[in-house]
C-alpha cells in the first residue's frame, strides 16, 4: 500500500473510541469476589425471591465444577474471577416512575452516547430499556406497550412483575450449566431486558436496550429473555458502549428468545464496547452466551449483529429449529482492528422438518487483529427436508492481520440440502486505485468498498441501526488498508 | 510391438496394449490414401512404449487410490481387449446429425446448427463414408482424421501429442496413448474465425462381446490447436451402441493460443452396457477462453477427467457440466484447474440429476499457485436425487497458495423441493408433469449455458429422458 | 495534449521506461505496440498514477499541468481515464451508484452541477445503447461476477459516461471475441472527436483494424522503437518483432 493510503488507514483505524469517557456518579457496589454469600448479598440487594436466589446458587456450584473453555482461535491472560466486582449500581434509586426522576448525571450520559432518553419521549417506533453498569435505569414507553399487553421492562422488574413468565422460561434456552460464561451469569446476573409479547401481537414498535459498563473493575452479567406468544412479531435492538479503561472488563451476557408458532423475533446487535487502545491495552472481554429456541411451527428467529468493539469476542448467536418450518437467520458482520480478537458466529441445530436457516457471515480484519468465524450446522435424523445456506466472507486489510473460517457440518438426514460458499479477499490498492481512477477520493473509496462488502447485513438491520452501524466501520476503520 | 503387421489383425485377437495403426481410412481431402509408411508409426513409438509401461505398472486403479475412491473398475482388471474393429453393421449416416435427439431425425439445419462439418469414427476407426466434410472451408486451417496426421502433420504433433496428458497419472489416458489408432487433428491459424462447426461423432460397430471374449477397446485420440486470435466451435459425440462389455477410451488435447476463443463440447450417450473412460487437458494461453460443456447421458460407466490449465495472464474457462444418470449408471467427474499465473477467472457448473440407482461422483479440485494473484474462481456442484437409492458424493477441493485471490465453491445434494412439488400439484399440475418442471428448472442455467440450440436440445432430452 | 518527455521508470528496483518521449494531441489516437514487457501497462498506469511504480526523470504535462504531481483522483477531474487491462471487482457496490459517484464528483472539480438521478440515469441509459450492453448491467455490482467480455465493455461504458479529454485504453481488446471487439470498437470510434485524445494500448494488431489509429508506436525496452503511421501495424503484424528487436540490439 502506498504510503498516503497507510496514513488515511492509520488515521481510520486509529481514531479515538468516542464512548470512552467516564460518568461520575455515586455508586453502589459490593465487595470484590465471588462466593455464595456474594451471591446472597447480591440477590438480596436486588430484593429478590427465595427461587431465585436458589437458582443461582445451583448455577453457582455448577460453575465452580466447570472449566474456563479454550477451544476458541483465541488467547488472553487468565481471568481473576475473584478480582473483579459482581454489582454495581447507580446510589439512586432506580426504581423509577417517570424520567424526570433519572439522575441528571445518567440522562447526560446517555445524551452523550446518542440516545436521548428524553427525546426518546417524542421520538416514535422506538422503545428503549437503558442499562447503566448494571441496572435498567429508564424504559420508555412501557404504558403504551403495556395497552397491548407486551410486556418490556428490565429482568429486575419482570423478576417482581411477572414471576411465572421468568420461572417458565429463564433457563430454558440456555441452561444454567450450558457452559462455562453461561454458569456464571446465571449465578451472578445482575438486570437486563424482558420482553413477553402475547399472542397475536405485532409490536409496533421497535425495542432496544442500550447497556453501559462505567464503573471499574465490574463486570457486566446482564441476562435478557424475550418471549413471543403464537404469532407475535418483535424486532428487538441492542446497543453497547463502555469507558476506555486500561483494565480488561468482563462481559457475561446470556440472550434466550423463545418463538411460539408462528412467532418471529428480529435481535439486531450493535456492538461497540471499549475495544483496547492500540497497542492492545484494556478492553472488554465479550463472552456471550445468546440463543433462540423457535418452538413453534413456522417461527422465525433471526441474528444480526454488528460487532465492532471489545478486546476479545467470543459469541455465537444460535437458533434451535424446534418446530417444523421454522426458520432461523444469522447475519454478521464482525470488525476487528489493533489488536482485537474475535471468534464469532452461529450454530443452526435443525431439529423439526422443512426447517431452514441462512448464514451470511462477513469477517474483516486490520491491524494485528485476528478474526474466526465458526458456525455449526447440525442437521439431526428427524429433521426432513432442512435446508442451510451458509456464506462466509473475509476481508482482510493489510498483511498482518489473519481471517480464519471454521464450518462444522453434522448431517443426519440424507434428505438435507446444504450449501455453503467461503471467500477471502484482500481491500487492495487496486480497488482504491480503480476508484480514484474514477474520480473518487480515498476516503470515500475506502467507505465504498467496505459498505459494498457488508451490504447483505446492514440490509437486514433496522434503518437507524444501519445507519450507525455504518458509522461505527467507517470509524473502526479509518485508515485500515494496508 | 511386435506385431505391427495390419493385415493380420482380427477381432478375435486379444489386443494385450498392443499399437495398431489405422485401417481403412482414407483423407478428408477427397483421394489420398493413408500412408501407412512405418516412419510414422515409429516416432510414436516412444510415447506409447511409455505410457504402456504407465499402465501395466499402476494397472487399472482400485478403490484405494483417492482418485477412484468412489469409482469401482476392479471389472475391468479381469478383461482382456481386442481392438474393437469398424464398418461393420454401422447405422445410416442420420443419428449422426446434430439434430437428433432420440428417435427423432430433425437433421442439422432445423435446429440451429448452422454450418456443420462431419466426422464419423466407427470403433475408433476413421468412417469416410459417413462423413461429411462438405460444409468444411478450411481458411487456412487444417481438419484431419489423426491416422492421417500422423504423417501428414508429423512436425507439430510430435511437438505436442502427449505433452498436456504429462506422465501417467491417468491411467485409461495411458492406456490410450499406448493404443490410439484414430481421433482427429485440427489446427486453426491466427485469427481464422471457423464460421464450421466441427462434429466429431465415436460410434461403434455394435458388435457383441460374449461371455469369456476379449473386450471390445476403443482408444480414440484427438489433438486440437488453436492458434491466437482464433475462434471455433468443436463438439465431441460419442454414441457407441454395443451390446456387452465395451472400453471407449479417448483422450483429448486442446491447445487454446493467445486471445482465442474455444467451445467445446463432449457428449455421452452410450447404450447402457458401454463402459466410457475419458480424458480431456487444455491448456489455456493469455487472454484466451475456453467454455466446455459435458452431457453425460448413457454409457454404464463413464468417468470424465478433464484438466485445464491456464498458463497465461486474462484468460477465462467456463467448465458446464450436466450429468442424467437412471438404473445402475455411475457417473464420475474429476475436474481439475490450474491457475499458473494472475488475472485468469475459472467458472465450474457441474449438475448431476440421479434417478434408480444412479450414482454420481463429483470431484473438483481448483489449484491456484503461489504467484497466482486475483484469482477469480467459482465452483459450484449440485446433485439432485430422484430416489431413494440414488447416490452423489461430492468433493470441491480448493487448493489455494495466494494470498489475494477469490475463489468460492457451493455444493449441494438434494430431491426435489418438495414444498415447490406440493405448490405445483395444488394448482393441477399432474405428479410426474410438476417433477418435469422442477428437474427442468434445475437443469436450466447449465443447459442455458452452452448456448447452442442443438446441444440445448440435446440436453434437454437427457433431462425428459430420466423422467419418462 | 499530453507531452512525455524522457520519461524513466521503476518498479520494485526494476527499470521499465527508460527514457520515453510522446505527445498527443487533441483529437489524435495513438496505438501503442510492443512485445511482452516492453513497458506498455507500465506506461498507461504511470499517467493515470499508479504509486507503486516510482518516477526516476523526465515529465508529462497534461494540458499545460504536472501530471505527476496530481494525485489519480485529481487526474482524474482534469479528464484523464483509464480503462484497465485487468477491471477491479467492488462487490456490493452498485454499478450505477459507483459511475455516479464517479461522475458527480469530477462534475464538482470541474465547477458543474451534480447530475440528479433522472438526468443521470438517462445518460447512462443511451450509452448503453451504443455499447449493445443490457440494462440490467446498471444494477449489478461493479464487475463483479462479470465475465470477461462483460468487464472490458463496463470499461467502455464508463469512459463514454465520464466523457474524458484522454482515454488511454489499456488491452481493452484481449480476452474479447470479435462481436465484442466490435462493440468495444464503436464505443471507441462515437466518442472520437477533435478535442478528445486516445491513447490505445494493445497486444494485438486485430483492434487497430477497427479502431484505426493516426499514430502507431512501437515500445521496446522502456522507449519507442519506431514509429509511423497505421500501416506499420500491419507490417508488425507480418514481421513480429524481431526487426526492432535486431535493430535496437545492433544500436547499442
Amino acid at each position: 500500500m502506498s504510503s498516503t493510503s497507510t496514513d488515511q488507514l492509520e488515521k481510520l483505524t486509529q481514531s479515538e473510541y468516542k464512548y470512552g469517557f467516564t460518568t461520575e456518579i455515586e455508586s453502589d457496589t459490593i465487595p470484590k469476589g465471588l462466593n455464595e454469600d456474594i451471591i446472597r448479598m447480591l440477590s438480596a440487594k436486588k430484593e429478590e425471591p427465595e427461587w431465585l436466589l436458589e437458582w443461582r446458587l445451583k448455577a453457582f456450584a455448577n460453575w465452580q465444577k466447570m472449566t474456563e473453555p479454550n477451544w476458541a482461535n483465541l488467547s488472553y491472560p487468565p481471568i481473576d474471577y475473584q478480582d473483579a466486582r459482581y454489582y454495581s449500581a447507580p446510589k439512586k434509586k432506580p426504581k423509577l416512575e417517570s424520567l424526570d426522576e433519572v439522575d441528571p448525571e445518567l440522562l447526560e450520559t446517555f445524551k452523550k452516547l446518542g440516545i436521548s432518553l428524553e427525546e426518546q419521549k417524542r421520538l416514535t417506533g422506538v422503545a428503549v430499556d437503558a442499562v447503566f453498569d448494571s441496572v435498567s435505569v429508564a424504559t420508555t414507553y412501557k404504558e403504551k406497550l403495556g395497552e397491548l399487553g407486551i410486556v418490556f421492562c428490565s429482568f429486575s422488574e419482570a423478576v417482581k412483575d411477572h414471576p411465572e413468565l421468568v420461572k417458565k422460561y429463564m433457563g430454558s434456552v440456555v441452561p444454567a450449566s450450558d457452559n462455562f460464561f453461561a454458569a456464571l451469569n446465571s449465578a451472578v446476573f445482575s438486570d437486563g431486558s424482558f420482553v413477553f409479547v402475547p399472542k397475536g401481537v405485532r409490536c409496533p414498535m421497535e425495542l432496544s436496550t442500550y447497556f453501559r459498563i462505567n464503573a471499574a473493575d465490574t463486570g457486566q452479567f446482564e441476562r435478557t429473555l424475550i418471549i413471543a406468544e403464537e404469532g407475535a412479531y418483535v424486532s428487538y435492538l441492542e446497543g453497547c458502549t463502555a469507558p476506555m479503561r486500561d483494565e480488561n472488563q468482563l462481559h457475561a451476557a446470556v440472550v434466550e428468545i423463545v418463538a411460539l408458532d408462528d412467532a418471529e423475533v428480529k435481535y439486531s446487535t450493535v456492538q461497540n464496547w471499549y475495544p483496547g487502545d492500540k497497542d492492545g491495552k484494556g478492553g472488554i472481554y465479550n463472552f456471550v452466551t445468546k440463543r433462540g429456541a423457535c418452538r413453534g411451527r413456522n417461527s422465525k428467529i433471526r441474528w444480526t449483529q454488528v460487532e465492532t468493539g471489545s478486546a476479545i469476542t467470543w459469541k455465537y448467536p444460535s437458533c434451535i429449529l424446534q418446530g417444523d418450518n421454522s426458520v432461523g437467520e444469522f447475519y454478521s458482520v464482525a470488525v476487528t482492528n489493533n489488536h482485537q480478537v474475535a471468534d464469532t458466529g452461529t450454530k443452526m441445530i435443525h431439529i423439526g422438518k422443512n426447517t431452514k436457516s441462512t448464514i451470511i457471515s462477513k469477517g474483516i480484519s486490520a491491524g494485528v487483529s485476528q478474526n474466526s468465524y465458526r458456525g455449526l450446522v447440525k442437521i439431526m435424523p428427524g429433521a426432513e427436508n432442512a435446508r442451510n445456506y451458509s456464506q462466509c466472507d473475509s476481508m482482510l486489510m493489510g498483511d498482518r492481520c489473519g481471517a480464519h473460517t471454521f464450518p462444522y457440518i453434522e448431517v443426519k438426514n440424507p434428505t438435507a440440502q446444504l450449501e455453503h460458499e467461503a471467500t477471502t479477499s484482500k481491500i487492495g490498492e487496486d480497488q482504491i486505485f480503480y476508484c480514484k481512477q474514477r474520480g473518487l477520493s480515498e476516503e470515500d473509496a475506502i467507505n465504498l468498498i467496505v459498505n459494498g462488502f457488508c451490504k447483505e447485513v446492514f440490509r437486514e438491520l433496522p434503518m437507524e441501526f444501519a445507519v450507525e452501524a455504518q458509522k461505527l466501520l467507517e470509524i473502526s476503520l479509518e485508515n485500515s488498508v494496508g | 510391438m511386435n506385431d505391427r503387421s495390419d493385415a493380420t489383425l482380427t477381432r478375435e485377437r486379444p489386443m494385450s496394449y498392443d499399437a495398431r495403426s489405422a485401417r481403412n481410412t482414407s483423407t478428408v481431402t477427397k483421394d489420398a490414401t493413408l500412408s501407412t509408411d512405418t516412419a510414422t508409426k515409429d516416432w510414436t513409438n516412444d510415447l506409447r512404449a511409455r505410457h504402456r509401461d504407465a499402465f501395466e505398472t499402476q494397472g487399472v486403479p482400485t478403490t484405494k487410490n483417492e482418485e477412484w475412491k468412489y469409482t469401482n473398475v476392479r471389472a475391468i482388471r479381469d478383461w482382456e481387449f481386442k481392438t474393437a474393429t469398424g464398418a461393420v453393421g454401422v447405422p445410416s449416416v442420420s443419428p449422426f446429425l446434430l439434430g437428433n435427439v432420440g428417435d427423432s431425425a430433425a437433421g442439422d439445419a432445423d435446429t440451429n446448427a448452422g454450418k456443420v462439418a462431419r466426422l464419423v469414427f466407427v470403433d475408433g476407426q476413421f468412417a469416410p463414408n459417413l462423413s461429411d466434410l462438405s460444409a468444411w472451408t478450411d481458411n487456412g486451417a487444417r481438419l484431419a482424421p489423426m491416422s492421417e496426421a500422423l504423417t501428414t502433420d508429423r512436425d507439430e504433433l510430435e511437438s505436442r501429442l502427449g505433452t498436456l496428458q504429462g506422465d501417467g497419472s491417468y491411467p485409461f489416458a495411458s492406456l490410450n496413448a499406448a493404443n490410439f489408432t484414430d481421433g482427429v487433428y485440427l489446427h486453426v491459424p491466427k485469427n481464422a474465425d471457423v464460421e464450421t462447426n466441427i462434429h466429431i461423432v465415436h460410434t461403434a460397430s455394435g458388435s457383441a462381446t460374449t461371455n469369456n471374449a476379449a473386450v471390445n477397446l476403443s482408444c480414440p485420440r484427438s489433438l486440437f490447436v488453436i492458434e491466437e486470435g482464433a475462434r471455433v466451435r468443436i463438439i465431441e459425440d460419442y454414441q457407441a451402441h454395443a451390446e456387452g462389455n465395451y472400453l471407449v477410451a479417448p483422450v483429448t488435447e486442446v491447445f487454446v493460443g493467445a486471445n482465442a476463443q474455444v467451445e467445446h463440447f463432449k457428449v455421452n450417450r452410450d447404450s447402457g452396457s458401454v463402459h466410457h473412460i475419458a480424458a480431456t487437458f487444455a491448456r489455456l494461453d493469455r487472454d484466451s477462453h475456453f467454455h466446455t460443456n459435458n452431457i453425460s447421458r448413457g454409457g454404464k460407466l463413464v468417468r470424465n477427467d478433464l484438466r485445464v490449465v491456464l498458463s497465461g495472464s486474462g484468460c477465462e474457462c467456463v467448465l458446464n457440466g450436466l450429468n442424467v444418470g437412471h438404473d445402475q449408471q455411475l457417473m464420475d467427474d474429476h475436474t481439475e484447474i490450474v491457475h499458473e499465473v494472475a488475472h485468469c477467472a475459472s467458472r465450474e457448473f457441474y449438475k448431476s440429476i440421479l434417478d434408480d440407482e444412479a450414482q454420481g461422483v463429483f470431484n473438483g479440485k481448483v489449484h491456484v499457485v503461489q504467484d497466482a494473484q486475483k484469482t477469480d474462481g467459482i465452483q459450484s456442484n449440485n446433485a439432485l436425487i430422484l430416489s431413494d437409492k440414488a447416490l452423489m458424493n461430492t468433493k470441491p477441493q480448493l487448493e489455494i497458495f495466494a494470498d489475494d485471490v477469490r475463489c468460492t465453491h457451493g455444493a449441494t445434494i438434494g430431491q426435489l423441493d418438495e414444498a415447490a412439488f406440493f405448490y405445483l400439484r395444488s394448482r393441477g399440475i399432474p405428479r410426474r408433469e410438476a417433477t418435469k418442471i422442477l428437474v427442468q428448472a434445475f437443469a436450466g442455467d447449465v443447459i442455458e449455458r452452452m448456448n447452442y440450440a442443438p446441444m440445448e436440445a440435446i440436453a434437454q432430452e437427457a433431462v425428459s429422458k430420466v423422467l419418462s | 495534449m499530453l507531452e512525455i518527455r524522457n520519461l524513466h521508470v521503476e518498479a520494485d528496483g526494476n527499470k521499465i521506461l527508460n527514457g520515453l518521449d510522446l505527445t498527443v494531441k487533441a483529437g489524435d489516437v495513438h496505438a501503442i505496440m510492443g512485445p511482452n514487457g516492453s513497458g506498455k501497462s507500465t506506461l498507461a498506469h504511470v499517467i493515470a498514477g499508479r504509486e507503486e511504480y516510482e518516477v526516476t526523470d523526465g515529465s508529462i504535462t497534461f494540458m499545460g499541468k504536472d501530471l505527476l504531481e496530481m494525485e489519480p483522483e485529481e487526474r482524474a477531474h482534469a479528464g484523464v481515464f483509464l480503462a484497465f487491462q485487468y477491471p477491479v471487482e467492488i462487490p456490493g457496490v452498485n454499478n450505477t451508484y459507483f459511475l455516479k459517484a464517479a461522475v458527480n464528483s469530477v462534475r464538482k472539480e470541474q465547477g458543474l452541477d451534480e447530475l440528479d438521478a433522472v438526468d443521470f440515469l438517462k445518460l447512462v441509459k443511451e450509452k448503453l445503447k451504443v455499447l449493445h450492453m443490457e440494462e440490467s448491467l446498471l444494477n449489478r455490482p461493479v464487475n463483479d461476477g462479470f465475465s470477461g467480455g462483460e468487464k472490458k465493455r463496463n470499461e467502455i461504458f464508463q469512459m463514454a459516461v465520464l466523457e474524458p479529454k484522454l482515454a488511454i485504453l489499456d488491452e481493452t481488446d484481449s480476452g474479447l471475441d470479435i462481436d465484442a471487439l466490435k462493440d468495444v470498437a464503436n464505443g471507441v470510434n462515437a466518442l472520437r472527436d477533435e478535442g478528445r485524445g486516445f491513447l490505445v494500448v494493445t497486444h494485438y494488431q486485430r483492434l487497430l483494424n477497427y479502431i484505426v489509429p493516426d499514430f502507431v508506436h512501437v515500445l521496446y525496452k522502456g522507449k519507442i522503437a519506431r514509429s509511423g503511421g497505421k500501416e506499420l501495424a500491419l507490417e508488425l503484424e507480418e514481421k513480429g518483432y524481431s526487426e526492432i528487436e535486431e535493430a535496437a540490439l545492433s544500436g547499442k
